[in-house]
């Protein structure tokens, strides 16, 4: 998936490579051409110095320009490459099925989406400005610091292993280190959290001493693990600085030695100081970016994964129908994807259009199961659900879409106007419309006594909403769509009994031909519903009205009773 | 100011270490701006052993040797300067990081300490997200600039003007041709910071909006699946998502220029020196031609270095800045009130008259009145139940009865004395919560339980867990009561932490309850469960139940309804029915709030 992303900008890429070769060339000319003056200079030739010095600046501006250059190319690929990774991975989420939702969660996908992808930014920053410069300039000042002094190539060599070697010890220390600090960092930044969202309850227990020797355990630890580091790093500098003078200290006698013969050594004492600097810098910078490197590395595998997943489920490609409200399953068969047991068995009803149904049945017996069956969030492993006659996996996505409506357990609102919500059901749909479905979820009143009505802003996951406006505001775009289909998971929990009888009876009068599936907790809301499904441990072991079934079904009359007896008049 | 006092309160017993860094720092800078000296000494030494071998050999000397004292001489004192500069380093390095590892940790620790004793005003009005990054980001940016900018603007400050004074002893002329290109170079580098910081800006704040915009859609995923309008939520992200690359774009572009500029500006200033110097030194006949050329080695090394301080300083520049706004911002918490505790009080220790509330007046923010003139009469072991609209004030009572805020006016008194003159550790010890939202803690769930008194057994813990019907689900964990659970990763659902909540609260067997009933989205089993749990925990005790439930009001001894922050009515079910009020209308209506 990287390499496929930067391959887009491979024109860049190539025209980066080139501007640092550059670069890394003028770096390593420039010492050169400085032992040539000093040779010069010793020599007492002034034209050789202007000869050279010309050639110096102009190879020094080229420098400076070639550098900034690929600043611009190497900046253009990093936001390129990140934006075309970000843009692929919405895409590919907003492709999700209801299954792979559930699989990732919601704030891990937030996390890939933002820290990932930058941390790729950062690595796709680094690969073009410093990481593609140094191989070449450790290839490049070697062999010119052989060329410059011959008769010192094993003192280069001795540097290189030293620094190596200190280099590859110091981080092998630090690698497992820096786990243990994230780690670390997390456990606190918990600890803090818990503080602050729990802060009512660490004071009615009178725990905050306990809850602050919590944190300065934690803390303490901390301390220890940040001395190390730093005293390691702290270490580090000064032995590289010790090598490296005594890289320069020895090659200095050595120098010294070779006067005799070799006049222009002393010329070329310079250049080499300057090469082997050049050395231990790309050396010392490798090691660094390593470490980015691996970071990277991780979070360009968990944005693959994301890029890997199957979609848990496909649309066909069939043109668009026109259906009506009947609703079949046929020896429907559901498990969950994770589960051995199945959550439905063998379960079997016929719904004619325009009635309205109740779903009922103990905590865990499938009923919200069976409703996210029926606007295809899942599939069945057998059995087939159809619609207006047609196998929903026949249908395509948006004529799915029209004629089944389903409005969810919990409310969830966007950021925006109200009627930008309320149109996510019905695009472009008039205030009429509006209004109409409003009245209908009971939710109109509310509205109409905003200042801004319909514009009403909505903050970020409806914050500025109670828990019961937010529901009718979600039943409100359930229906707006005139849907064939309406489901209705347990949504009407966060209204008092009152509203929830409105709403029903609004659904009744102003939906008449629209098939209503309502999932309920308490049998009080389905009770003049056309028919009840009775679930028990995922089995269909009822169907029918509500006196039939008082009458002829055990289950369904205990779970009647047991309710009736909650609620005392 | 503030920040000035944040740091002082923390590095002033590091006084004596402060000074000896300083010292080293200054020592290692001098040495660094020494050695291009001592080094363009010894190539000059060297130059003149090489002059005199080639004399040697022009006038036909055979076996010459040169005298080589004087270059042994420069090369001790290089090699002496060499250590000192590594050994002051190390010194500094060391010492800094011992000391601005132990005082985070203090910050860290003395900030967490202040959190606990701040008041619950303070929480209610700061986001957590924005309280959080005071320990996080905050002491992060604080952290890094001592580490590493703090030093190297330090340093490389004492550097460039230790070394510009340098390069003027050794030779002005050189010296100037070295410095000649600053004020283009400084011109630049002011305009570069100066762009990078406002992209970079542009660039966060277009990130920020990207990433809220995915972070709802994504939290929504499911609506958008079931509403089908996942093309819209594709467009609406690829308009922010240009956005970012534009402005990604620049900022990158500006953050990173500075780096390449400033290289290429040292090798225009080396190529400088190297031409012009050599051509100076060349052309002053009072010069010797090996003391000439270790002029130019020494400026050449003088102009490689050159920009180096100036590109160190900028570019720490920012962080410092950073971390500035940090201490500040830390600076700001510390300043904040603390709980009033009233000192050597009375403990509370048992209730034995009953609670009074007197004409008390309310309100969050100064002006406001969210109750208006409120009396409540408990007498002990009696329930009152508080009902009323959203809003109404209900929460606000609950918050002052064990002194979360303070009333404005008018009093509550606990057996005739105000709360507020109890110790306070005690009231609430005595008096317990249970509130709408469970919070669990990282730890075990019987820790959770249990939370923080270490004398209750497991027993205890389990018979708590029984009478409110939680101790079957904890039982089928593989772990049972060893389970660990953090708040935001636990098996619970929502209605089962409710159930630990009212069991951890009844361990404390208080004197005084308070008990929020709202529950959201429950399943009836567990609904059934938690009434039963209430009843439990209520019996006999005197209690405030802001009340949602039916039978709870039916049972309570005394109700009082509020609205608008005043009390409409209060009696018993059956009184307030008589009186075919406010009460009464909303009972036939079955409790129709909003």
């Amino acid at each position: 998936m990287f390499k496929k992303a930067i391959l887009r900008y491979k024109w860049f890429a190539l025209v980066s490579i080139l501007l640092t070769a550059t670069v890394v060339t003028t770096t390593l000319l420039q010492p050169s051409y400085l032992k040539d003056v000093l040779t010069a200079v010793l020599m007492n030739d002034q034209d050789e110095i202007f000869r050279v010095g010309k050639w110096l600046l102009v190879i020094a501006g080229i420098g400076l320009i070639a550098g900034m250059f690929n600043t611009i190319v190497a900046a253009k690929i990093a936001q390129g490459v990140s934006a075309d990774i970000r843009e692929e991975t919405f895409r590919k989420i907003q492709s999700f099925s209801y299954a792979n939702v559930e699989e990732f969660n919601a704030g891990n996908l937030v996390v890939r989406m933002t820290n990932d992808v930058t941390q790729i930014q950062n690595l796709v920053m680094m690969l073009f400005t410093i990481l593609s410069r140094v191989p070449l300039l450790f290839v490049g000042a070697f062999i010119m610091a052989v060329r410059t002094l011959p008769e010192l190539w094993w003192m280069i060599i001795v540097m290189v292993v030293l620094i190596a070697a200190v280099m590859a010890v110091v981080m092998s220390q630090m690698g497992p280190r820096f786990g243990k600090f994230q780690t670390l960092m997390e456990k606190m930044n918990s600890i803090a959290k818990e503080n602050l969202r729990g802060i009512r309850v660490v004071k009615s227990f009178v725990q905050e001493r306990e809850q602050y020797a919590k944190f300065k355990e934690t803390s303490n630890e901390l301390l220890g693990l940040n001395l190390f580091i730093g005293y390691g790093f702290s270490i580090l500098q000064p032995l590289m600085m010790f090598i490296s003078y005594m890289a320069i200290f020895a090659s200095l006698y050595l120098v010294s030695g070779m006067l005799e013969t070799n006049l222009e050594a002393v010329g070329g004492f310079t250049s080499f100081m300057s090469y082997l600097m050049q050395i231990m810098f790309a050396i010392i910078m490798t090691s660094f970016m390593g470490m980015q490197a691996s970071r990277a590395a991780i979070s360009i595998k968990r944005i693959t994964e994301i890029l890997e997943t199957e979609p848990a489920m496909t649309f066909v490609d069939n043109p668009d129908e026109d259906l009506d409200g009947k609703i079949v399953f046929d020896n429907v068969s559901f498990t969950y994807p994770h589960d051995t047991e199945p959550t439905l068995k063998n379960i079997s009803f016929e719904i004619e259009p325009g009635q309205m149904v109740g779903v009922v049945g103990a905590t865990g017996a499938g009923k919200s199961t069976l409703a996210q069956l029926i606007p295809r969030l899942f599939d069945p492993q057998e059995g087939r659900v159809s619609i207006g006659g047609r196998d929903l996996k026949e249908v395509n996505q948006k004529t799915l879409r029209e004629t089944v409506s389903i409005v969810l357990q919990k409310a969830i609102l966007f950021s925006g106007t109200i009627a930008d919500n309320l149109r996510q059901g019905a695009p472009g749909a008039d205030l009429e419309r509006l209004e109409r479905a409003a009245g209908i979820a009971q939710a109109k009143e509310f509205i109409d006594r905003l200042d801004e009505t319909y514009q009403s802003e909505v903050e970020e996951r409806g914050n500025n909403f109670s828990g019961g406006q937010k529901q009718r505001m979600s039943i409100a775009r359930g229906v707006i769509g005139n849907p064939k289909v309406l489901v209705l998971d347990d949504s009407t929990s966060a209204l008092d009994a009152k509203s929830e009888k409105l709403v029903q009876e609004a659904l009744n009068h102003d939906l008449k031909g629209t098939t209503t599936v309502i999932v309920a907790q308490k049998i009080s809301s389905v009770v003049k519903a056309d028919k009840i499904l009775v679930l028990d441990q995922g089995r269909l072991i009822g169907e029918g009205t509500h006196a039939e079934l008082v009458a002829n079904n055990k289950v369904y009359r205990e779970i009647y009773e047991t309710q009736k007896g909650k609620e005392e008049e | 100011m503030k920040t000035v006092r944040f740091f002082w309160f923390y590095f002033k017993r590091y006084k004596l270490s402060f000074a000896v860094i300083f010292l080293a720092i200054i020592a290692a800078t001098y040495l660094q701006v020494k050695t291009p000296v001592l080094l363009g000494n010894a190539i000059a030494e060297m130059g003149k052993i090489a002059t005199s071998y080639a004399m040697a050999k022009q006038t036909g000397v055979t076996g010459f040797k040169p005298d080589m004292a004087d270059f042994n001489g420069v090369m001790l004192n290089l090699f002496f300067a060499y250590v000192a500069t590594v050994v002051a380093n190390l010194i500094y390095s060391l010492l800094l990081t011992r000391i601005v590892a132990h005082s985070t940790n203090r910050m860290r620790k003395g900030l967490f300490g202040k959190l606990e004793r701040l008041t619950i005003a303070f929480f209610d009005r700061h986001k957590d997200g924005d309280i959080l990054s005071r320990f996080t980001s905050d002491l992060d940016n604080i952290q890094n600039a001592f580490n590493q900018s703090m030093v190297q603007i330090l340093s490389n400050g004492a550097l460039y003007i230790g070394m510009v004074w340098m390069m003027f002893r050794q030779d002005t002329r050189l010296a100037l041709v070295t410095i000649a290109s600053t004020p283009v170079a400084l011109l630049a580098l002011v305009i570069i910071v100066r762009l990078a910081r406002k992209y970079t800006n542009l660039q966060q704040a277009a990130v920020s909006k990207l990433n809220a915009y995915m972070d709802e859609k994504i939290s929504g995923q499911k609506a958008i699946i079931v509403q089908g309008v996942q093309e819209e939520t594709i467009d609406g992200f690829l308009e922010l998502n240009e956005e970012v690359r534009r402005t990604t774009f620049k900022g990158r572009l500006f953050g990173g220029i500075l780096f390449p500029f400033m290289n290429g500006m040292s090798l225009v200033n080396t190529a400088i020196v190297i031409f012009a110097g050599s051509n100076i030194v060349l052309n002053d006949s009072s010069l010797e031609t090996a003391v000439a050329l270790g002029l130019v080695v020494t400026f050449v090394q003088y102009s490689q270095q050159y920009y180096q301080p100036m590109m160190q300083i900028a570019s720490s520049w920012a962080e410092l800045q950073l971390a500035f706004t940090g201490a500040h911002r830390v600076q700001e918490m510390f300043d904040e009130p603390e709980e009033i505790r009233p000192q050597n009080a009375p403990h509370f220790t048992e209730l034995k008259e009953g609670v009074e509330i007197k004409n008390i007046d309310f309100g969050y923010l100064p002006g406001q009145k969210v109750l208006d003139n409120v009396s409540i009469s408990a007498p002990k072991g009696k329930m009152v139940a508080v009902v009323g609209p959203t809003g109404s004030g209900k929460t606000t009572i609950m918050n002052l009865i064990n002194r979360f805020y303070d009333v404005n006016s008018g009093s509550i008194e606990f057996d005739g004395r105000d709360i507020r003159d109890y110790d306070l550790d005690s009231l609430r010890e005595k008096v317990g919560i249970v509130l709408q939202e469970s919070v669990l803690f990282s730890g075990t769930i019987a820790d959770n339980i249990r939370f923080g008194d270490e004398s209750i057994s497991q027993e205890m813990v389990e018979t708590a867990a029984r009478a409110t019907h939680i101790h079957d689900f904890i039982m089928s964990l593989p772990e049972g009561y060893e389970t660990y659970v953090t708040d935001d990763e636990n098996v619970f659902s929502t209605g089962q932490k409710q159930l630990i909540s009212i069991a951890r609260t009844l361990l404390t067997d208080p004197q005084v309850l308070i008990l929020d009933e709202a529950t959201s989205n429950v399943d009836t089993v567990t609904e059934a469960k938690i009434q039963n749990a209430m009843e439990a925990i209520i019996a006999g005790r005197t209690s405030f139940v802001i009340a949602h439930r039916l039978k709870t009001i039916l049972n309570a001894d005394e109700i009082i309804v509020l609205k608008d922050g005043k009390v409409l009515e209060q009696g018993n079910h059956h009184e307030l029915l008589k009186q075919k009020g406010f009460y009464s209308e909303l009972y036939h209506n079955q409790f129709v709030f909003e």
